[in-house]
């Protein structure tokens, strides 16, 4: 497999075994300890935060789950992107100070990679639509009236 | 195309057009059709006018919007840009008076390229982030 082969598959892995299936060995195996993922709002330093991070958004969002195809993917051998689709059942805790709706919710986002020589995942930002995530928990008015 | 020569397509468009708002080069950039998908909007940004249009708003509420790429990757018929967009907020913005504050807009897209053109593209923009800057 070359390298823009693996970074396609890590990246289609890093969705679905990581996110999806809540697969800790993954995120061992394809990122780089010092990974970083960066958000709107966040910044997780180190793998051990993002894998935290992982672990409590499964816990808040019931079968959470992040779907992209090869067709939604970009790879070159040290950066990556990948468009994609998270849906979860219920949101049945605490997000963002926003209290467990009970909703379930849709939203689509994209992420930019990069990764090492080694071909580990070092970087991931995201941009998703957080003001459509917020609709659907009933969060948005939280931000006008705070 | 090569993968290049996409790359530099896609940068003459966001210089063009999104920066510059040369609308009479739209159509050397964009093929018949060309639409916007903006995951926060419902319904799809589609030709020219409707572009020009989100352009001034945002220009209008931020004279001074700095449009910039910052990171770009390509692939085969795709190519995704990085951007971030500081500038001042002088004038409403998503039902905000103008706060004189400094913002950056940050977002990522991804064009689809088809013999040199610009057939779609799909973007997310931190609009969220951006009207927290401004609270």
């Amino acid at each position: 497999m070359d390298r823009i082969e693996q970074n396609t598959s890590y990246l289609l892995r890093f969705f679905d075994e990581i996110w999806s299936q809540g697969n800790m060995e993954t995120a061992d195996e394809i990122c780089d300890p010092n990974f970083q993922f960066i958000l709107a709002f966040a910044h997780l330093d180190g793998l051990e935060a993002f894998k935290g991070l992982v672990k409590n958004n499964r816990r808040i969002f019931e079968n959470l789950t992040y779907k992209t195809t090869r067709d939604d993917i970009v790879t070159t051998e040290l950066k990556g992107a990948a468009f994609w689709n998270m849906s979860t059942t219920k949101h049945q805790d605490t997000w963002r100070n926003v209290p467990a709706s009970g909703n379930p919710v849709a939203i689509k986002g994209m992420t930019f990679f990069r990764f090492n020589e080694e071909g580990k995942l070092t970087e991931a930002r995201v941009q998703n639509d957080v003001i459509s995530m917020m609709k659907q928990i009933n969060g948005i008015t939280m931000l006008y009236n705070s | 195309m090569s993968i290049e020569a996409n790359k530099a397509v896609v940068r003459a468009y966001v210089d063009a057009i999104l920066v510059n708002r040369d609308f009479s080069k739209f159509t050397e950039f964009t093929a018949p059709g060309f639409y916007i998908d903006r995951s926060a909007v419902p319904e799809a940004i589609q030709g020219a006018d409707a572009l020009h249009s989100q352009m001034d708003m945002l220009y209008g509420a931020f004279p001074d919007l700095e449009l910039k790429i910052v990171d770009i990757v390509a692939e085969g018929d795709k190519v995704v840009v990085r951007f971030q967009a500081p500038g001042t907020h002088l004038h409403p913005f998503g039902g905000i008076e103008g706060t004189g504050r400094k913002a950056v807009w940050k977002g990522l897209v991804m064009y689809h390229v088809v013999d040199g053109k610009i057939t779609e593209a799909w973007a997310n923009w931190d609009d969220w982030g951006l009207i927290n800057q401004l609270k």
